[in-house]
């Protein structure tokens, strides 16, 4: 994959700004790849919230969220200190799932330091089986899959994964 | 597009090396009641990374050699759920190499269910921690890596593990959706 332009990315909004905490280093002397992981899946409930999906959604409204895959790509470190965003770009969905890209922002250096796609799947609870997105998280979800395709770039996708 | 690939079995992945063998504990469950993508991802990525310090890299591999690994790719699908007391394994296979860099797959086994219940692939680039850059892979140690590669696996792994490669990608092979 090619590296993604920063001046791309940063016309998505930013959630969870922060630095990285010396708690987050690993033997390399850099953030450990799952905290790559946590932070990106943080960032992106953030702007499922957004869309009606609740963090407590299972509990709320017995329906839940499962990720079904992911393709990543690390392409800088990433260490104490640095300031970091996540921005989620919306890509599409289908009836009962959707595709993301969210990429871990490195603010200090004004570079993409990882990029997390993603395809997730709409469960009821009861069943624990896929079912159709509800119909208000369903407009909310393609009313920003329309925002976000007229951004003026391209979605740098791995080609690896696709909505079914 | 990449060839289309063809996921491990129950059997399959049961003849390689198990890293980690556990029950689903409470701390692995999330608010779905299932354990949390962010532990079949934590014990997957490490399975081959556990293998790697078994084979001959060691735990103190940096501070002996200043050399060490740094993941630049996953691909993960996630296809069955972990309840909370399930016996799950984690196993890993090395699918190639180059000089500087690794493939290596961790395999998420359901015990109750007897199924596949995650499979991940991993890219590895082998740094110099002087200049925090790709380097050659020791011979002892990619010997010991080709011989693992070589015990185990054999054409499936080969078959499944086509999410990611050693090469670099032309863009047509990654793709972008056009806005």
């Amino acid at each position: 994959m090619t590296q993604i332009s920063y001046d791309d990315v940063v016309t998505l909004p930013a959630s969870l700004d922060q630095s990285v905490p010396v708690a987050f280093e690993d033997i390399n002397g850099h953030l450990n790849i799952r905290h790559y992981v946590g932070i990106a899946s943080e960032g992106l409930d953030d702007s499922l919230t957004e869309l009606g999906i609740p963090q407590m959604w299972p509990i709320s409204a017995g329906q839940g969220v499962f990720s079904a895959e992911h393709h990543m790509v690390y392409f800088a470190e990433l260490r104490t200190g640095d300031k970091i965003t996540v921005r989620t770009r919306m890509l599409g969905r289908s009836e009962r799932a959707a595709h993301v890209l969210v990429f871990l922002v490195d603010e200090t250096h004004r570079r993409v330091s990882y990029v997390m796609e993603e395809i997730f799947l709409h469960v009821d609870m009861e069943t624990r089986t896929t079912s159709p997105w509800p119909t208000d998280v369903a407009e909310a979800m393609d009313k920003r899959i329309v925002e976000h395709a007229g951004l003026g770039w391209d979605a740098p996708v791995s080609g690896s994964m696709s909505l079914r | 597009m990449l060839a289309p690939m063809s996921l491990p079995t129950y059997g399959q992945a049961l003849t390689l090396p198990a890293v980690f063998d556990q029950a689903v504990t409470a701390d692995f469950i999330d608010e779905n009641g299932h354990m949390n993508i962010g532990d079949y991802f934590r014990l997957g990525s490490w399975a081959p990374w556990r293998r790697m310090v078994e084979l001959g890299m060691g735990e103190d591999y940096i501070a002996r050699r200043g050399l060490s690994f740094f993941t630049t790719e996953h691909q993960i699908r996630y296809l069955a759920e972990l309840r909370l007391g399930e016996r799950f394994s984690v196993h890993s296979a090395f699918v190639g190499r180059s000089a500087k860099a690794v493939h290596a797959v961790g395999i998420v086994v359901d015990r109750e269910h007897e199924r596949v219940a995650c499979f991940m692939e991993v890219i590895y680039v082998h740094v110099s921690m002087t200049d925090r850059r790709a380097a050659p892979i020791p011979d002892d140690l990619g010997a010991a890596l080709d011989a693992d590669a070589s015990a185990y696996g054999g054409d499936w792994l080969g078959r499944s593990a086509r999410g990611l490669t050693l090469r670099r990608r032309t863009p047509a092979e990654s793709g972008t959706l056009r806005s």
